[in-house]
């Protein structure tokens, strides 16, 4: 086992299978895959070859059936459920492709629950929540409600909160899917502006465009890890 | 119409695509109408239905007051006809009196309930017998061959409805009487549940001015009013009150319209408030109909905003919607019936099997249904109105957006749907501290000291026929023989003989004078409950001797006549004084043939405290002679045993048998019996109220677990974005019950107010229980909490198990 200090996540084996009443469906099988610190992988593959769901192990949203998931060298595959909120919370960012931002909750009521849930102060809150929204240009929309926004300045803001937490790593799951080009090309530089600073990426994208921005893109087809492509 | 007819059908169409929640909703507004017409049922025989007699409108009953003491007095024959002699009013007066009567024509006596009432008064207030005819004015003199007509319930069940009853004789109170007639139950006359009535038979010239326990109802002339009736009569008492100021100087008549004759203030008071509580209960049935309308409207949201694309206006949706509700409400109509019935049944159960009338006070007839069918349309309106209001106002452009806004899933919708709960939790807070209010008055009546222990006691009544006992040595005899008879029991059971045994009948009233106490001219004498007691009486009981002596042996006809007196009674009139060896005039007290006459007061016994309903309980002033110098024809036995009193019946049936074979032992039972047959009405009321405050605690906490429950099932997305965010399962809970402590605190807040209005109604119906009580309102706001996050469980585990996944929408 190569364990590195610089490796935020690895994986081993890692297979996930879905019971229904009388199929077993293999998503996952045994998956090998390391992300080290200040990477930028693109997960690439078809619709329904399994890369969301090897996102949501990777975000441990979702269990393994078998196989080993290291998180900044911590085993989680085990982890219980409040165990598993708790590295939610510090250690990973999310970006959905629908935006998720909470419809009830201003923008900058949505940026800063993650820093709520994390239990930081108000005061330091405030502070970070104006921060990442300055880093992602949307500090003037602050008080509007998530309505208010067109598609890309509610992605936007979705990057604002998944980077407000500082977390290790940045899981974005088809972060374009809902943008038309243009948007979608200004998030991805937003992205890649990230990982410019030193984010560590892990993107799940159907688009080889997309695919170019990352460091190196995995390929995932049934279930299994078909080619592990050099740097673009 | 034809477009009317369409969208019923399309509403019936539309309800059987969802049988489950046609089903839900038809049943639960079935149980809201149905328990509503149900106490609707009591308003109806009590207060709508009315004395079936012909044009009930002109007549009245008399009720006459003391002025002073403020309570109700029964009247004389002499008033009788003294009001009918100078009244111009009236077309007639009819007297009654109220008794029962011993049917003694087969082995077990039957203890029958049958009134007396002036001849002339079927006539008069126009009842026509249901077979054979009514009595004759000769039938009305003193002397008369007896006669009775008999009550249709008696006839069908005693004599198989047999038509030949008419002419043949019967034997009542040991005396034969002929049947003239047969009286029809659905008259009333002159009070339901009539089994035997009997021709009131007086010299009129003779009539006692004393002998105080008739009814007196009129019928008013054409064309007079109440009030003018009212202005006579007044002159009239005024004016017998300055001719004899002993027995009428300080009375007043009130004329009392007819339908005051069958329920009376507090009664209806009741009723009305149980019907208001069937009311609420039917509002909140009404909001959980209205919050899965709404929950429906919000799943037809696309179908709504297509007709509207295809040109159908507001009103027309509304129409549509709302005739889905009236379909509903139809199909609920005729189960309502039936749930009615079995209602009625239910509280039919709820009243003692001593009390054989109150059928008739529970009428379910042509009223009740149209009652049932008017609260039916009602209930379109209410739980249909708000929902098809919010369901009609659609927004095109978003709705027929792929993924666009769905109806019924906004904020409006929401308010809407909070308000309504809001609204359950405060009518169901409101009930339930009224009804707890009333449980609690009813639990310290119930335990309040009586004076005596009910447990292992019982009463039977005997009565001895004039014809085989008559008069004071006979009875004396009879009574001596009895008592030592009764001294035999077995099991060391003993036993006393009393005129009225305690809780039942409270006994005559006699005034009497303190001999050499100074009195104002005119001033009315004081009155008490009489009884006649034999010398184990007090110790069978259970009463304690304060002072003085009980009765012994030695109080017998020709020794010193002596009285007893209560506690009450040295109280109110001898708080200055000893009372022993003072002297009474006691008047004499006609309808018992007991004497009156100067009696040495020997001693007083403690107090029985008296339960009726939900009055609060007082023991009156009562006086007791020896039935040995006071011998009676009716006389309770009461007897007390160490373990169950019923189970020494047999060997008093056989004592009594051993004496007179031909003796029968009527309304046998215990006096826990007793007890609990006074105080039925409180009972009832009681209970059907905390039933109707429970049904409603269910139905809010049903309403809170739908609104929650939906609410949490359109913030799915929501939790699992949070969850994904790294909230803990605890966190996404709180957001749960947060909503429900939201609602549940201003449900709360609008019911405490509700039950500080309802208290002004309820405080003076309350013994010993503040209705405004802050641990009752405190205690019942933590159940209506309690249960509301209770119903949050469900919704707040679903809400926790939400899994972060379907936030992603993967796959």
């Amino acid at each position: 086992m190569n364990e590195s200090k610089n490796e935020v996540i690895r994986l081993e084996g890692v297979g996930r299978k879905f019971r229904t009443a009388e199929v077993e469906t293999h998503a996952l099988t045994g998956v090998d895959l390391a992300i080290t610190k200040g990477e930028f992988v693109a997960i690439e593959g078809p619709s329904g070859c399994g890369k969301s769901t090897l996102l949501s192990i990777l975000g441990l949203l979702d269990e393994p059936s078998e196989g080993r998931y290291l998180l900044a060298d911590q085993a989680v595959e085990t982890l219980g459920a409040s165990a598993r909120a708790r590295l939610r919370r510090e250690r990973i960012g999310f970006i959905f492709q629908g935006f998720n931002l909470i419809g009830e909750l201003s923008v900058e009521e949505n940026v800063e629950l993650p820093l709520s849930y994390q239990g930081v102060g108000r005061a330091e809150r405030k502070q970070r929540v104006k921060e990442a929204l300055e880093r992602v240009e949307m500090a003037h929309r602050a008080r509007h409600m998530p309505s208010q926004l067109s598609g890309g300045q509610q992605q936007r803001v979705a990057v604002a909160r998944a980077v407000v937490g500082r977390p290790l790593i940045l899981l974005a799951d088809e972060p374009t899917g809902n943008l038309d080009s243009s948007n979608g090309k200004h998030v991805m530089e937003l992205l890649g502006e990230l990982h410019q600073q030193g984010a560590t990426i892990c993107m799940v994208t159907h688009d080889p465009r997309y695919g170019e921005f990352a460091d190196r893109s995995v390929h995932l087809f049934d279930g299994r890890l078909r080619e592990q492509a050099a740097e673009a | 119409m034809d477009t009317l007819r369409a969208d019923f059908l399309f509403g019936l169409r539309a309800l059987r695509r969802t049988p489950a929640f046609t089903a839900v909703a038809v049943l639960t507004l079935a149980i809201g109408i149905g328990a509503t017409s149900a106490i609707f049922s009591i308003v109806n025989g009590t207060m709508l239905y009315g004395l079936p007699w012909s044009e009930p409108e002109s007549i009245v009953s008399f009720r006459l007051m003391h002025k002073r003491e403020g309570e109700a007095r029964a009247m004389t024959l002499a008033q009788y006809r003294d009001f009918g002699a100078q009244a111009k009013s009236f077309e007639g007066l009819l007297a009654t009196f109220f008794d029962q009567a011993y049917l003694t024509d087969r082995e077990e006596a039957r203890m029958v309930y049958a009134p007396k009432v002036t001849v002339g008064s079927l006539g008069l207030m126009g009842v026509e017998p249901l077979l054979g005819r009514g009595f004759t004015e000769a039938e009305g003199h003193p002397g008369a061959e007896p006669v009775i007509m008999l009550g249709e319930g008696l006839w069908r069940e005693r004599y198989g409805a047999d038509p030949s009853i008419v002419g043949r004789a019967l034997e009542l109170n040991g005396e034969r009487a002929t049947v003239v007639g047969v009286l029809a139950d659905a008259r009333w006359f002159p009070r339901p549940a009539t089994e035997v009535l009997r021709p009131l038979a007086f010299d009129a010239v003779a009539a006692a001015r004393d002998d105080d326990r008739y009814g007196i109802i009129g019928r008013l002339r054409p064309g007079v009013t109440m009030q003018e009736a009212q202005a006579e009569m007044d002159v009239i008492v005024g004016r017998l009150g300055e001719r004899y100021p002993k027995t009428d100087g300080e009375l007043k008549l009130e004329l009392l319209a007819s339908k005051d004759l069958v329920i009376d203030d507090a009664g209806r008071r009741g009723t009305l408030l149980l019907l208001g509580a069937a009311g609420f209960v039917l509002l909140i049935i009404c909001g959980n109909l209205a919050n899965l309308m709404l929950a429906r409207s919000a799943a037809r949201h696309k179908e709504m905003a297509t007709r509207a694309a295809v040109g159908a206006s507001r009103g027309r949706l509304m129409r549509l919607l709302l005739t889905e509700c009236g379909v509903i409400a139809l199909l609920s109509f005729p189960l309502s019936l039936l749930v009615t019935r079995v209602f009625v049944d239910y509280l039919l159960s709820l009243v003692p099997d001593s009390i054989t009338y109150m059928e008739h006070f529970f009428r379910f007839d042509y009223r009740v249904a149209g009652f049932a069918a008017a609260v039916s349309g009602l209930t379109v309106v209410l739980f249909g109105l708000s929902p098809s209001l919010k369901a009609s106002r659609i927004d095109l452009s978003e709705s027929l957006k792929e993924g666009g806004v769905r109806g019924g899933t906004d904020s409006g919708s929401q308010r809407l749907r909070s308000t309504l709960v809001a609204g359950q939790i405060a009518l169901a807070l409101s009930l339930l501290v009224t009804a707890s209010v009333f449980m609690q008055s009813l639990v310290k009546i119930s335990r309040s000291d009586l004076g005596f222990d009910i447990q292992g006691a019982l009463s039977a009544t005997l009565l001895l026929p004039e014809g085989r006992y008559d008069g004071p040595p006979a009875l004396r005899s009879f009574h001596g023989r009895l008592e030592d008879a009764l001294s035999t029991l077995p099991q060391g059971a003993r036993a006393a003989l009393t005129s009225s045994a305690p809780l039942g009948w409270r006994g005559p009233e006699r005034s009497f004078q303190i001999e050499g106490r100074r009195k104002a001219q005119d001033e009315q004498p004081p009155r008490a409950h009489w009884s006649g007691v034999s010398s184990e009486y007090f110790k069978t009981v259970g009463l304690r001797i304060v002072k003085g002596r009980g009765f012994a042996a030695s109080d017998r006809d020709g020794a010193l006549p002596v009285v007893v007196i209560n506690q009450e009674l040295a109280d109110a009139y001898f708080a200055d004084r000893d009372p022993i060896g003072q002297r009474i005039e006691l008047s004499d007290l006609a309808s018992m043939k007991v004497t009156g006459g100067s009696r040495e007061i020997v001693g007083v016994v403690s107090s029985i405290t008296e339960v009726r309903g939900l009055l609060p309980p007082a023991a009156r002033p009562r006086l007791y002679e020896p039935l040995a110098q006071q011998p009676v024809q009716r006389v309770d036995i009461v007897l007390r045993s160490g373990g169950d009193p019923l189970a020494s019946v047999g060997a008093l049936r056989q004592r009594v048998k051993g004496l007179d074979a031909r003796l029968s032992l009527a309304q046998t039972e215990t006096m826990v019996t007793r007890k609990n047959t006074t105080m039925w009405g409180g009972d009832f009321f009681a209970k059907v109220m905390m039933i109707l405050g429970l049904l409603a605690l269910l139905l809010a906490s049903v309403g809170i677990y739908g609104v929650v429950s939906y609410s949490t099932a359109q913030r799915t997305r929501e939790f699992g974005i949070r969850a994904a965010l790294g909230a803990e399962p605890g966190q996404i809970a709180a957001l749960v019950l947060k909503k429900t402590l939201r609602l549940s605190l201003i449900g709360i807040g609008l019911g405490l107010l509700l039950a500080l209005l309802l208290s002004r109604i309820t405080e003076t119906m309350l013994y010993g229980v503040d209705a405004r009580s802050p641990a009752t309102l405190a205690a019942v706001s933590a159940v209506l909490l309690a249960v509301s996050l209770l119903s949050s469980l469900v919704p707040v585990l679903r809400a926790v198990r939400a899994q972060p996944m379907e936030a992603l929408r993967l796959e």
